[in-house]
């Protein structure tokens, strides 16, 4: 680990990393014990920070949590995932997500990038197709903040990386929305995303995703970037 | 020294609002009351309800400022300890420091998206039912702990106390910091781990 990026584990520890950053930084944190132990101390010391911050909330919320406790469904403690037969109806239940949020997309619009040409429907079909019955094709959602939900199929063994997103704000004027490769390396950007009148985008992409572990959309001036800027608006890890 | 009689009065409030209920043989920690409550004991839940949601609260109004979303924040927060008890790991650090570390994470994710939606719709706008906090008489263990954070705080510099401050208690990046500051962008991600590490070591964080 470089001595730079060793110094962020002060601004990780205060939550001031933007998200590609902190991705790219927790997968250091993974690889590198001493760092993650000082992470772990000055979290330690951040929450002091916020305890000396204490106020007492309106006596009414301790009712309203209280009452909402009752209907909401616990998470069960984690279980490390077994090989084997257990996996099959798990990816069997991915697919079927796929499916749906294909025809979905098949409502909107769908923009298929590749070096070959891929404009006609049929061939978008058949790109679509070929990922999804890709052996190791895998399958991915998340919801960012402001309720953004983006899925997301890869196949590494074809090259291929599909993202549906919806629920997606129009860029703020004179901004557009841009997708990024993260994990070895720099940034790698898939391009311009651009929501329809519905608020979806979605795109397909075929390309070198070895060292991919993480894909991000960031805002940025018209007509794109070549590094990410610090105002991303949702960032997952890659599925697979 | 300061740090160990702060950890033997807050291990003593917790003994007292743990045990309150009844059942003697509970251990007085929020780390058994996290087990608990990933079993499902609502009772348990209550009482670290009482334990964390002063600090929890003051965080998030710091950070969102709008009473309104101020609650929200620290609604949801509270929810989800008792959604994901049963993920909390205590290898990972105290109890304390893992509600804080969520309470602070959810606060920045809505000042951020709330800054990113502004084209949008202005929330704070539209959530304009300002109701006024009853600021009730701070606990004698919160000012404790108060004093002793503002304490270290001031032995810090100048720059490292106000790149701590405006990441923690504003929930800013490093690089809004740095543009704020007017300061390269090297020099905040320095100041915020070695003011860290000072701030650890006069409040005797465990190591």
């Amino acid at each position: 680990m470089t001595a730079d990026i060793h110094a962020l584990t002060g601004a990780y520890a205060l939550d001031a990393i933007p998200d590609v950053e902190r991705a790219a930084f927790e997968r250091h944190l993974a690889e590198c014990d001493s760092c993650a132990q000082e992470v772990r101390e000055l979290q330690a010391t951040a929450a002091r920070l916020g305890s000396a911050a204490a106020v007492p909330p309106p006596p009414e919320l301790k009712a309203r949590v209280l009452a909402r406790v009752s209907q909401v469904r616990q998470l069960p403690p984690v279980v490390l995932p077994r090989q084997g037969s257990r996996s099959w109806p798990l990816r069997a239940t991915g697919f079927a997500a796929a499916v749906l949020l294909v025809v979905s997309v098949s409502l909107g619009v769908l923009l298929v990038r590749s070096n070959s040409d891929l404009d006609s429907e049929r061939t978008q079909n058949s790109a679509l197709t070929g990922l999804l019955s890709a052996s190791d094709a895998r399958i991915g959602s998340g919801t960012a903040a402001g309720g953004t939900n983006a899925t997301i199929v890869v196949s590494r063994s074809r090259g291929q990386v599909m993202v549906m997103a919806d629920h997606v704000p129009p860029a703020p004027a004179g901004k557009v929305y841009q997708g990024w490769l993260m994990g070895e390396g720099e940034p790698r950007s898939l391009g311009l995303l651009n929501p329809d009148a519905a608020g979806r985008m979605s795109m397909l992409d075929s390309r070198d995703l070895s060292g991919a572990r993480q894909f991000g959309i960031s805002v940025e001036a018209a007509g794109g970037s070549t590094t990410p800027s610090s105002d991303i608006m949702m960032s997952m890890a890659l599925p697979g | 020294m300061a740090g160990r009689r702060e950890r033997v009065g807050m291990a003593e409030r917790v003994r007292r609002i743990a045990g309150g209920a009844g059942t003697e043989q509970v251990p007085p920690e929020p780390e058994a009351l996290l087990l608990l409550v990933a079993r499902g004991d609502e009772g348990a839940f209550e009482r670290l309800y009482d334990l964390v949601s002063g600090p929890v609260f003051g965080l998030v109004r710091r950070i969102v400022r709008d009473p309104a979303q101020s609650e929200e924040v620290t609604q949801e927060v509270l929810l989800e300890l008792w959604r994901t008890a049963a993920r909390y790991s205590p290898d990972r650090g105290s109890a304390m420091t893992w509600v804080m570390t969520l309470a602070h994470r959810r606060a920045v994710d809505r000042v951020r998206s709330a800054q990113s939606a502004t084209d949008r719709e202005d929330r704070a706008h539209r959530r304009e039912a300002t109701r006024p906090f009853d600021e009730v008489a701070e606990q004698v263990s919160t000012r404790l702990e108060h004093e002793q954070v503002r304490r270290c705080l001031s032995s810090l510099t100048d720059l490292q106390r106000e790149s701590v401050e405006l990441a923690y208690y504003r929930g800013l990046t490093y690089r809004e910091v740095a543009e704020l500051l007017d300061t390269p962008l090297g020099t905040i991600k320095t100041r915020l781990r070695d003011g860290l590490i000072r701030l650890r070591d006069c409040l005797g964080v465990a190591r």
